[in-house]
């Protein structure tokens, strides 16, 4: 081969080898059969990221599948949903085998930070919560046009008219980018007088001071916002001194750098107000009635509708014959209009008594508990209305109807007055007609839920008296049952069938099931951070599951407790088409997972204390957390390290662990504790919480005071390894403030050298706390507590920070924290290794969040060890008693205390003070003690 | 013979960079031409419009008329380009209506419109297996066909009470067109030309009144058009 030829060969293998190829393809096409079908040989996926996991359910064809022009098309829709790509191209390349197609998805620019420059005035936090887009959204240009157009509107209403702001992104990466806001504030415009104009008929100088207010005066900056709070602030003080039509609008004008603020004021006609013959109700009382003030109006039909206001008024507080008439005069110089009340008030009439007569079936007494009027009593006197005896009549009606009496009729007769008419009876007739009965209950269609369910769901029962009030109740519930059933379209429509006059009715429960529709995909967007899987395993309903709006709900309310979105949506996609599977797009929006919280308080026995804690919540993107934080108070140092894994390993269990650093001073010793604590939490449905913990304790405690010594522990270093098995039972309504059911814990802790401890011990505490609403949100709460521990091996080696103490601001409110225990006999309590404890408390309700509580409270701890008189004999503890060797005290062993209380209400629980009293007050001891805390005593 | 190296060298990096690289994918270098089978040509508010949307409409265009107005498009023989871009701006303006007859619920269609509509299109054909030979070509299921029937409607009646109950033709300006086109009428008397003077006016005036609403969704709406 010469050199030439050699050359030749080359560039030819080169430039056409490729063409042989597709050459090749192509003939192998041809070489299929006419007008068959295409084939996808491969599905590639063309991404500058790590792929979400959900992608590859999102397309519609299947490698070996056909290759359709419409499959490809809703496979781009679908992928368009991830809210992840700016565009989406299908590729077609094709092979031998079939069509290659590759999906390019080109990445939306994910904002991970914003940054404002060039501001000096105004603060970057401040233009930022403006701004359209925001630090972890895409940026698309309609919003970057948006945002821009923000900042600047933001700037001209805060008095910077010139303001410029350029916007543009700073790539980070392929897929992410910090928007940077370049601001040019420019000059600002500042007020350089305040002048007002018109017919003012006010002081200039409070007009000023008014202005001033809102920030409008000389020298400060031109707002926009506090321009339209003068106004407001102007016309409402015109319309307080009863110029209640005043008018008033501001004209500035603005020259480069500086603006005359000008208000220009017309004050309009002065409304004055006048009362006669009001004998018992004050002026005062019934000027509050009026609203010229507030319609700004004083037209003759303002007058004619106040004048109806101030007689229902009168009629409301019991002057039932009460006559008012008005005038009104206008004056032009000065424009003033005088409005005159006329008021003939006639006797104030009080109900004494309410009959009901004809009445039958159903007892007095159950009627007037429905009704509104009662009539007086010893001290409270009860007016009555023709309004108020028309509602009561359409009450009575209402629950004869609920008892199956559809044809009652409640007749009350006129109003009976006497005794000059100070006093009425009224009387209610009664004619309760016949009594319908249910005699058959017949479901109709809707074979798509077990027929005995639908029939447990309708609260009618068979032969019980018809209540047409529990028919719309009994269709809710049953659609329900087919909602949850996936019959999201069923419509049920009850038909009645009266026979025998009334006294008999059929039934028919007509229900429309429709087809049954079920989850198909669930395709997230907006998580970028977090994990599909994080999201995914919160989602109450699957692929394939009937599709239940009630677990769609849960769901969003499960990833909204997360914690990490600020936004969850969880919609059907086309809800408007029929189908029998639906596509679920569940749209989150990310917040920042990180926290930083700082927190002061002050409790009766630490008294100041503060904490801060940092932390994160969304660890890897998959919820787990870290967090760390230091509490200080004058008694007490405590560090946490915590880690949180929900989840664990996949299953429905969170694992956490806990490192706990505690220096505390208690009333009879000091400890210096190094807590390690490792176990796992399990909740069971809504209302069952259990745990198993693994924990290690070194202990140090100093400063113990020498009768309080009784185990060889408590003057030495320890180590305390224990498992710790608990199980919560809550029912209650709410956890900060409960105002009905109940929660039950029993918490178990065993000690053994086997776990590595130098102490062999068993403890076991449990409560019971129950809540009753009583009477127009007063509460009733009951606590029993009780505890045991034991130790082995014959001696008493619990250590005195396991020990039983009461006293304090949730245990017996009368004495003072940890105080109550088996005292030594320099008085010191040493602690207990039983205790019972028994609070009661009414809570009542206040206005303005405030409530007022009272309280009972019994308890103590005793020593039942008889090992203890030997071991603290050994301590050089006097014994002062027989038996246990300390002194228990009260007749029954329970010491008594009692209270009051004052709450404040809080987003996380009541401020609390309180006052116990001791009931069993022995000599020397004070007679109560005051406590201050944050939520309720249990 | 370093002038042939020279060469050699030459011609190997041209020819690799001749070669149809492909970026990413783990399917190694394609040495085939690949082509675009689809993509996304816009975005409005959530609504993915494709070129294959874009070339569906052109052909019903070219063969019926504005998807929303079911008049035949004007400038049919304007070039491709141009009948793509109006084809988008109608796929746009339809995606605008459908989202706002949804949010403010002024207009609902009843199942059994959409069956009558169905009927409809159904009977234009001979036969069942016609009928679904034309679905399967245009490779559009019943269900598929009902549901855009079913916006179609809804983009009707919506367009209807949101813009055309508001549409008011005075006697005046009917008179004034009369006058002003007397000779198109045939020497019809004015009484006798009326209805339809009052519905060609209607509708001009519908159409103005659309136009304007329109733009004005247009510049609130989020729409990304990828070029």
């Amino acid at each position: 081969m010469t050199r030439k030829k050699f050359i030749l060969f080359v560039f030819f293998f080169l430039f056409f080898l490729p063409s042989l190829a597709c050459a090749d393809v192509q003939g192998a096409q041809k070489a299929n059969p006419a007008g068959a079908q295409p084939r996808v040989a491969d599905i590639i996926f063309d991404y500058p990221g790590i792929l979400p996991s959900d992608v590859y359910q999102l397309v519609e064809i299947k490698k070996g599948g056909p290759l359709s022009p419409r499959l490809i098309r809703d496979s781009i829709k679908l992928l368009y949903l991830k809210g992840l790509f700016k565009n989406i191209i299908a590729e077609g390349r094709d092979t031998p085998q079939g069509t290659v197609v590759t999906f390019h998805l080109i990445p939306k620019m994910l904002i991970s930070g914003v940054e404002i420059k060039g501001n000096k005035e105004l603060s970057g936090g401040k233009i930022i919560s403006r701004m359209t887009l925001k630090e972890g959204d895409f940026v698309d240009p309609f919003k970057l046009r948006a945002t821009r157009n923000a900042v600047l509107k933001f700037y001209r209403d805060e008095g910077f008219p010139d303001a410029a702001a350029l916007i543009k992104i700073k790539e980070t990466s392929p897929s992410t980018g910090d928007l940077v806001v370049q601001v040019d504030e420019g000059q600002p415009t500042i007020i350089s007088a305040v002048d007002f104009k018109g017919a003012l008929a006010l002081p200039e100088k409070r007009l000023d001071e008014t202005a001033a207010k809102a920030g409008i005066k000389k020298g400060e900056r031109l707002v926009k916002g506090k321009l339209n709070d003068a106004v407001t602030r102007l016309t409402d003080y015109y319309v307080k001194k009863d110029y209640v039509k005043a008018d008033v609008e501001q004209r500035t004008a603005v020259s480069p750098g500086a603006a005359v603020v000008v208000f220009k004021i017309n004050a309009g006609l002065k409304l004055k107000v006048s009362f006669k013959g009001n004998r018992t109700l004050s002026k005062k009382e019934l000027k509050k009635i009026l609203t010229f003030w507030e319609d700004r109006d004083v037209s003759e039909d303002s007058v004619s509708e106040n004048l109806d206001k101030l007689q229902g008024y009168y009629k409301k507080e019991g002057f039932y014959f009460a006559q008012v008439k008005s005038t009104m005069e206008e004056t032009a110089k000065p424009p003033v209009a005088n409005v005159t009340f006329s008021i003939t008030e006639g006797p104030r009439t009080a109900l004494e008594h309410v009959y009901l007569k004809g009445n039958k079936a159903v007892k007095a007494g159950r009627i007037r508990k429905v009704m509104a009027l009662q009539g007086s009593g010893l001290i409270i006197k009860e007016r009555v209305t023709d309004e108020a005896v028309r509602q009561d009549a359409q009450r009575i009606k209402n629950l004869y109807e609920s008892k199956g009496f559809l044809k009652a009729l409640i007749k009350p007769e006129p109003i009976r007055f006497y005794d000059r008419d100070k006093k009425a009876d009224v009387t209610f007739d009664i004619i309760e007609g016949p009594m319908t009965y249910v005699l058959s209950r017949n479901i109709v269609d809707g074979e798509g839920v077990p027929r005995e369910k639908i029939e447990a769901a309708i609260k009618q029962k068979l032969g019980e008296p018809f209540d047409p009030q529990l028919i719309k109740d009994d269709e809710s519930s049953v659609i329900s049952l087919f909602s949850k059933a996936g019959y999201i379209r069923a419509t049920i429509d009850t038909k009645r069938e009266f026979i025998d006059g009334g006294r008999g009715v059929n039934l028919f429960y007509v229900i429309s099931q429709g087809s049954p529709v079920k989850i198909g995909r669930i395709i997230l967007r907006g998580n970028v951070a977090t994990r599909d899987r994080t999201i995914l395993r919160e989602m109450l309903v699957k692929t394939g599951e009937p599709f239940d709006y009630e677990k769609i709900l849960m769901s969003q309310q499960r990833l909204y407790s997360l914690g990490f979105f600020s936004q969850v949506r969880i919609k059907p996609l086309a809800p408007e088409e029929a189908g029998v599977s639906k596509d679920l797009l569940v749209s989150v929006r990310e917040r920042d997972a990180g926290r930083v919280e700082f927190g002061a308080g002050y409790g009766d026995w630490d008294r100041i204390r503060g904490f801060a804690q940092v932390g994160y919540i969304n660890l890897f993107g998959l919820g787990h957390s870290i967090s760390l934080r230091g509490d200080a108070s004058f008694k007490e140092t405590k560090a946490i390290a915590t880690y949180n894994w929900p989840w664990f390993m996949g299953l429905n269990l969170k694992y956490r662990t806990s490192l706990v650093y505690l220096d505390a001073d208690k009333p009879n010793y000091h400890i210096r504790d190094l807590i390690g604590i490792t176990g796992f939490d399990k909740t069971f449905g809504k209302h069952v919480t259990t745990s198993l913990n693994y924990q290690y304790e070194k202990i140090k405690f100093g400063d113990i005071k020498a009768g309080a010594a009784l185990a060889p522990e408590d003057k030495n270093k320890s180590n305390l390894a224990s498992i710790t098995p608990s199980v919560i039972f809550d029912f209650r309504d709410n956890p900060f403030n409960p105002t009905k059911g109940s929660v039950h814990a029993l918490i178990l802790k065993y000690a053994s050298t086997f776990f590595g401890s130098t102490v062999d011990m068993f403890k076991a505490t449990a409560q019971t706390s129950w809540y009753y609403p009583l009477y127009k949100g007063i509460i009733g709460a009951f606590s029993a507590r009780g505890g045991i521990e034991s130790s082995f091996g014959g001696k008493f080696n619990i250590p005195i920070s396991e020990r039983f103490f009461l006293g304090g601001a949730s245990s017996l409110r009368g004495y003072s924290y940890e105080s109550v225990a088996p005292l030594d006999s320099f008085g010191n309590p040493v602690g207990g290794d039983s205790m019972a404890i028994f609070n009661a408390e009414i809570r009542f309700p206040l206005p303005y969040n405030f409530g007022l509580v009272t309280f009972l409270d019994a308890g103590n701890a005793w020593l039942l060890n008889k090992n203890v008189s030997a071991a603290a004999l050994a301590n050089g503890s006097p014994i002062t008693e027989s038996g246990s060797g300390f002194t228990n005290t009260g007749a029954n062993g329970l010491r008594y205390g009692a209270g009051l209380g004052l709450r404040y209400e809080t987003p996380v629980g009541p401020l609390r003070l309180d006052y116990g009293f001791k009931l069993n007050r022995r000599p020397g001891e004070s007679i109560g003690e005051l406590h201050f805390t944050l939520g309720q005593a249990f | 013979m370093r002038k042939i190296l020279a060469i050699l060298i030459f011609s190997i990096i041209f020819s690799f960079l001749a070669l149809p690289w492909e970026r990413g994918g783990g399917d190694g270098i394609s040495i085939c031409s690949a082509y675009v089978l689809d993509k996304v040509v816009a975005v409005v508010n959530d609504h993915v419009i494709t070129e294959s949307d874009v070339d569906r409409a052109v052909e019903v265009e070219k063969t019926e008329g504005t998807p929303e107005t079911g008049k035949p498009a004007v400038g049919i023989s304007a070039s491709a380009a141009s009948a793509r871009k109006k084809a988008l701006d109608s796929l746009i303006d339809r995606a605008l209506l459908i989202d706002e007859a949804r949010k403010f619920n002024l207009a609902t269609v009843k199942p059994g419109e959409v069956e009558d509509a169905y009927r409809q299109v159904k009977a234009g054909y001979p036969d069942e297996k016609t009928f679904r030979a034309a679905l399967d070509n245009e490779e559009i299921t019943k269900s598929e066909l009902k549901n855009n029937l079913r916006d179609q409607l809804l983009v009707v009646k919506y367009i209807d009470r949101r813009i055309k109950a508001f549409v008011r033709i005075t006697p005046d300006e009917e008179k004034k067109y009369y006058e002003r086109h007397k000779k198109d009428f045939g020497g019809k008397k004015f009484e006798d030309a009326e209805p339809a003077i009052k519905s060609l006016l209607t509708e001009r005036e519908t159409n103005r009144k659309l136009e304007d609403y329109l733009r004005d969704l247009k510049s609130k709406a989020d729409i990304i058009i990828n070029p």
